[in-house]
């Protein structure tokens, strides 16, 4: 597994740990193909975003609008928004929350998109808390646990074979 | 256990939705509204020169504080003139550029947010285009081929909202260049649920084909525009005035204000309710489109949220589902069988429309009303408006009612309780508003508001039973025309109506009397005289431009349904009550109408009186009573009619009785013209002259107010019989739609001849045209006396007078003074005639413009000015005499009178000064 590449060529591939996005991708390519055009989607988005709406409890209820309800079914949303919260916790920025804060509303304003959220590779135990979180989320969504639990060992395993980079990364726990 | 035969099933399309009609009510109503907010917050911003609008009702005398508005308006109208010209000087009349400003303002800027709305919706971050995620383009394919089965020769643009999960889709911009936003919750079902996909794409592209697009999203952007511009705005400006209020004026202030807070709250209401209403039926429209193009009617299989338990909670649920823009899932899948929710006739759509054409109609009349629409035409085209729009809200669903109810054999609705709706939302509406109300919490004759409420019954009614009776006889594929052709009737109806009711109707309520010499002990004999009175009531109906026409539709487009040629097999018109009779009863009802027009001669026989004053009032009481009797023998017809009409009684109840009418009102004629001829019965005139021209001019005065009255007493008849029908409900046995029907007894010429005579005297009527008085000149203005008050209000008042005009007489008149005695004194005994001259004009003009203003409110200083007035046209007749006269002598008169009416007029000022004092100021 190796670093993806956005179809607009414009992202810095990071030096170390692997993009949230790819991780997604090729989780969704191995467990739920038939939502690849939804991470397709996605994946033109920046990350700030993708997280914020994927985030959102309920859906607006537009006029002319026309829709079935929730997709219980839906595994995207779980691994995107667990695997972001994984770089979050354990990656090198999550301290420095006032500057990023000020750094993405700058980029707002200027239209610019940030680097793609990187999750760094993670101990064991870091893994077993991703793990979990994974399944909570996907039973809060609905999922079946026989998918939910998918879906977790799916996104450990390909976290597993992110490089190991740093002392940043161990430290993390 | 027996199975429940199969529901026929009508197709929703085979009779006009309506809602684009709806869609329209709600924009004009936005628009109105929002112009009359942005007016009155420009207006009310605006530094008051007219103490809140109180200035010139004080110095006209009347006592806005404390006296209820009928007082003030009865002083205020005595002096109409003078009254007018302070309040078009001092008030607070918005300019006429602001009154176009505001609706274009409105326009220009919904425009504007329309054209951003999609933009917005669509831009980069929110979605991404369908190639990004569909990189074989098979997406894009079956895209195509369903637009392709949706009948669109351009498929809409495809965009994709990956974040979205649900498995949805949402349509906007507009209807010839729509974006359909694919959900990816969608895309993602696409492959395992083809048929939801299908389905959910197929229900967008019916938006757009259905031309739903625009409408609702120019709805959207005039609503947010109207937020705002106008509503909070107008919120601001009233919640100032709640709480930087003067203490004395707020008492009557209060009323006002409150109803203007509440206004935005109903504005508020209203636009969701009435927005969600018609978007909930527009879903179902396009779901049961998708089905039709083969959407699979399984994808609607969706649950809905557990139904809630107990009372509270279910009437929580159903109040909280009229918010919604979309229906219920079980209402959805229950629509796909049998679309009867689209064809039913609710209570909430009737109220909303009832109360949105009641503001469009006082709004608008309060906006144009100062500037251009003074004249009679122009009030009537403007009460066309909201008269059109509730005819095409409230008659399309009444009209598809009563179709689909035909079409599947179940019963039709009466009509009366969703007029009764509309009538209530009607009567509502004006709660809200100030012009029935002005200073008060509620008007002056609060029960006169039934009469909106009946008006609404009345619609309701006739409308549907217009409808029943078309649809028994139509034999065409749609009832298109037959719709159009009532529907017309009914807006003439209803525009009729609106122009009486901003007219006679609001006076009424207002507490206006008809006669107010009656009321106020001025006018002669005649005025105060008890037959006047009803005499000017009646005469009040058939004054509107369209109110004869408006009778002559009421029975003339339900008679032409007779004439209709009957489906192979069926007897001329075989579904309707019989013509025979209804033509016999107007026949009965007329001779009945001789009858009692004998009775009214014969009274009045012998009391020929010998003064003028007396022989007016017996000409009164004779108009007043053959009128009487044309309208009982209206109702008697209207009676017979009905005892054989089943449920066409209403429409048989209306023609028998404008049938009779004619027939009464052709022997009375005969009988009046030869009145002198029969001794007995000798009213007027005593000798025995045939006089066809005296009589047809009192008839033409009484005929049209009849006319419109008998149509009211054919209601009233038609109600009684079928509450009657009610009460004395029959042993159940099957009975035909038309009641006794039985075969018909003329062929389709002779009817349709008794029909286009019928049809002629209707059309003919039309041109009884309003009455001479309501034409004539206006009456003198003659003051009631001044209402007793308080010092401290005397005070206020002769102040007002001082502050709105009177003191810019009095400078007028200083400077004309001081300016001819400076010129006589320098002149030194030899003056030039032609610098006289002007001086004399302005004498005489301060005359004339002191004699047209107000009078002053305290009777001791009104005679001293009074005095100084007629001094001052003396002083000018003199000075224009002497000048023209070359006359030294009669100049130095006219000097020494403008002195003398100087210290009048100073003198009124000084009185006016003391009563100031002893009220405190």
């Amino acid at each position: 597994m190796g670093f993806g590449t956005e179809p607009s060529g414009r992202y810095t591939v990071p030096a170390a740990g692997t993009r949230v996005r790819d991780v997604v991708r090729d989780v969704v390519a191995e467990i739920a193909a038939e939502e690849l055009p939804l991470v397709e989607g996605l994946t033109r988005l920046d990350d700030a975003t993708v997280v914020r709406r994927l985030g959102r409890r309920r859906q607006r209820r537009e006029p002319l609008g026309f829709g079935m309800g929730e997709l219980a079914s839906l595994a995207t949303p779980v691994i995107w928004l667990a695997v972001n919260q994984a770089a979050q916790r354990f990656g090198e920025t999550a301290a420095d929350g006032a500057a990023k804060g000020a750094k993405a509303a700058l980029r707002r304003i200027l239209r610019r998109r940030a680097a793609p959220v990187v999750v760094p590779a993670l101990t064991q135990a870091q893994l077993a808390e991703v793990h979990g979180q994974i399944l909570a989320s996907a039973a809060q969504r609905g999922l079946g646990e026989t998918r939910a639990l998918a879906i977790a060992d799916a996104v450990v395993a390909r976290l597993a074979l992110t490089e190991t980079v740093g002392p940043a990364a161990q430290e993390g726990v | 256990m027996t199975a429940s035969p199969p529901r026929l099933r009508l197709d929703e399309r085979a009779v006009s939705a309506g809602t684009t009609v709806r869609f329209a009510l709600l924009l004009v109503l936005l628009l109105v509204s929002g112009s009359s907010m942005i007016i009155s917050v420009a207006t009310r911003l605006q530094p008051s020169r007219d103490l809140d609008g109180f200035g010139c009702e004080l110095a006209a005398g009347a006592d806005p504080l404390h006296a209820g508005d009928l007082a003030t308006v009865a002083v205020a109208a005595a002096q109409k003139a003078a009254y007018q010209s302070c309040v078009d000087r001092y008030g607070a009349l918005p300019p006429w550029w602001l009154a176009a400003a505001a609706p274009l303002l409105l326009l220009t800027a919904a425009g504007l947010v329309f054209a951003l709305l999609p933009l917005r919706k669509a831009r980069r971050g929110r979605v991404v285009p369908l190639a990004a995620v569909d990189r074989d383009g098979g997406i894009l394919h079956s895209l195509t081929e369903l637009s392709a089965t949706a009948g669109l020769s351009r498929p809409p643009r495809f965009v994709v909202d990956p974040t979205a999960a649900t498995v949805g889709a949402v349509v906007f911009g507009r209807t010839g260049r729509a974006t359909v936003c694919l959900h990816g919750g969608l895309l993602a079902h696409r492959t395992t649920d083809p048929d939801g996909f299908r389905a959910v794409v197929l229900h967008e592209l019916a938006h757009v084909h259905n031309r739903d697009v625009s409408l609702t999203y120019f709805t959207v952007a005039l609503w947010r525009v109207f937020v705002a511009l106008a509503l909070l705005p107008e919120l601001v400006v009233t919640l100032r005035e709640f709480t930087g209020r003067d203490t004395t004026a707020w008492a009557s202030e209060a009323p006002g204000a409150t109803r203007r807070l509440l206004l935005t709250v109903v504005m508020v209401a209203l636009v969701h309710l009435a927005r969600s209403d018609v978007l909930r039926s527009r879903e179902i429209y396009a779901d049961l489109a998708a089905v039709r193009w083969g959407a699979a009617a399984h994808t609607w299989a969706v649950p809905d949220p557990a139904p809630p338990t107990g009372r509270a909670g279910r009437a929580w649920a159903s109040f909280a589902g009229l918010w919604r823009t979309h229906p219920r899932w079980d209402l959805r899948r229950e629509s796909l069988t049998d679309p009867a929710a689209l064809f039913a006739v609710r209570a909430l759509p009737m109220l909303l429309t009832g109360a949105a054409a009641i503001l469009i109609d006082v709004q608008s009349a309060d906006q144009l009303g100062n500037y251009v629409a003074t004249g009679r035409w122009a009030r009537q085209a403007l009460a066309s408006a909201p008269a059109g729009l509730v005819t095409g809200v409230a008659g399309i669903m009444l009209w598809r009612a009563v179709v689909h109810a035909t079409a599947t054999g179940r019963p039709a609705p009466a009509g009366v309780r969703a007029g009764l709706w509309l009538g209530v939302g009607m009567a509502a509406a004006e709660l809200v508003l100030d012009d029935l109300t002005g200073h008060r919490w509620l008007p002056e004759r609060p029960e006169v508001m039934l009469l909106l409420v009946l008006a609404g019954v009345a619609f309701g009614w006739w409308v549907t039973s217009c409808a029943r009776l078309w649809t028994a006889v139509w034999q065409r594929p749609t009832v298109r025309a037959a719709m159009l052709l009532c529907l017309a009737a009914a807006s003439l109806a209803m525009s009729a109506w609106f122009f009486w009711w901003q007219g006679e109707g609001t006076a009424l309520a207002t507490g206006w009397p008809t006669n107010p010499a009656a009321t106020y002990h001025f006018g002669n004999a005649l005025d105060r005289a008890a037959p006047t009175q009803p005499l000017m009531a009646l005469q009040t109906l058939s004054d509107g431009p369209v109110a004869l026409p408006a009778v002559a539709a009421l029975w003339g487009v339900p008679l032409l349904a007779w004439a209709v040629r009957p489906a192979p097999g069926q007897a001329t018109g075989g579904a309707l009550p019989s013509l025979r009779r209804l033509l016999l009863a107007a026949a009965g009802g007329g001779v009945l109408g001789w009858a009692g027009f004998v009775a009214v001669m014969a009274g009045l026989h012998g009391g020929q009186p010998t003064t003028g004053d007396a022989w007016s009032i017996l000409t009164a009481t004779y108009f007043l009573r053959t009128s009487a009797a044309l309208v009982l023998a209206m109702a008697a017809a209207a009676a017979i009619a009905t005892a054989s009409a089943g449920r066409h009684r209403l429409i048989a109840a209306i023609v028998a009785a404008e049938s009779a009418a004619f027939v009464a009102a052709a022997g009375m004629f005969v009988l009046a013209s030869a009145e002198g001829c029969v001794r007995p019965l000798s009213v007027v005139v005593q000798s025995c002259v045939w006089r066809p021209g005296p009589t047809w001019s009192e008839f033409r005065y009484l005929l049209g107010p009849v006319l419109v009255a008998g149509a009211g007493a054919a209601f009233a008849v038609a109600a009684v019989a079928a509450a009657i029908r009610r009460v004395r409900r029959p042993a159940p046995r099957r009975r035909t739609a038309a009641g006794r029907t039985g075969p018909a007894r003329f062929g389709v010429p002779a009817r349709r001849v008794g029909i286009g005579v019928l049809c002629a005297a209707a059309a003919a009527s039309t041109w009884l045209g309003p009455s001479a008085q309501a034409e004539g000149s206006p009456r003198p203005e003659v003051a009631p006396d001044l209402p007793v008050v308080s010092a401290e209000t005397r005070a206020m008042q002769v102040t007002a007078w001082t502050m709105f005009g009177g003191a810019d007489l009095l400078h007028r008149l200083i400077v004309v003074t001081t300016g001819f005695g400076t010129l006589l004194q320098e002149g030194n005994g030899r003056v030039d005639t032609e610098k006289v001259r002007p001086f004399c004009a302005d004498i005489a003009e301060f005359a004339r413009t002191a004699a047209a203003y107000l009078r002053i409110p305290d009777p001791s200083a009104q005679d001293q000015w009074q005095a100084g007035i007629t001094q001052a046209e003396q002083s000018g007749r003199d000075c224009t005499a002497s000048v023209d006269g070359e006359d030294g002598k009669l100049l130095a008169a006219s000097f020494a009178e403008l002195l003398t009416a100087d210290s009048t007029l100073n003198s009124a000022y000084t009185r006016i000064v003391e009563v100031a004092h002893a009220g405190g100021l």
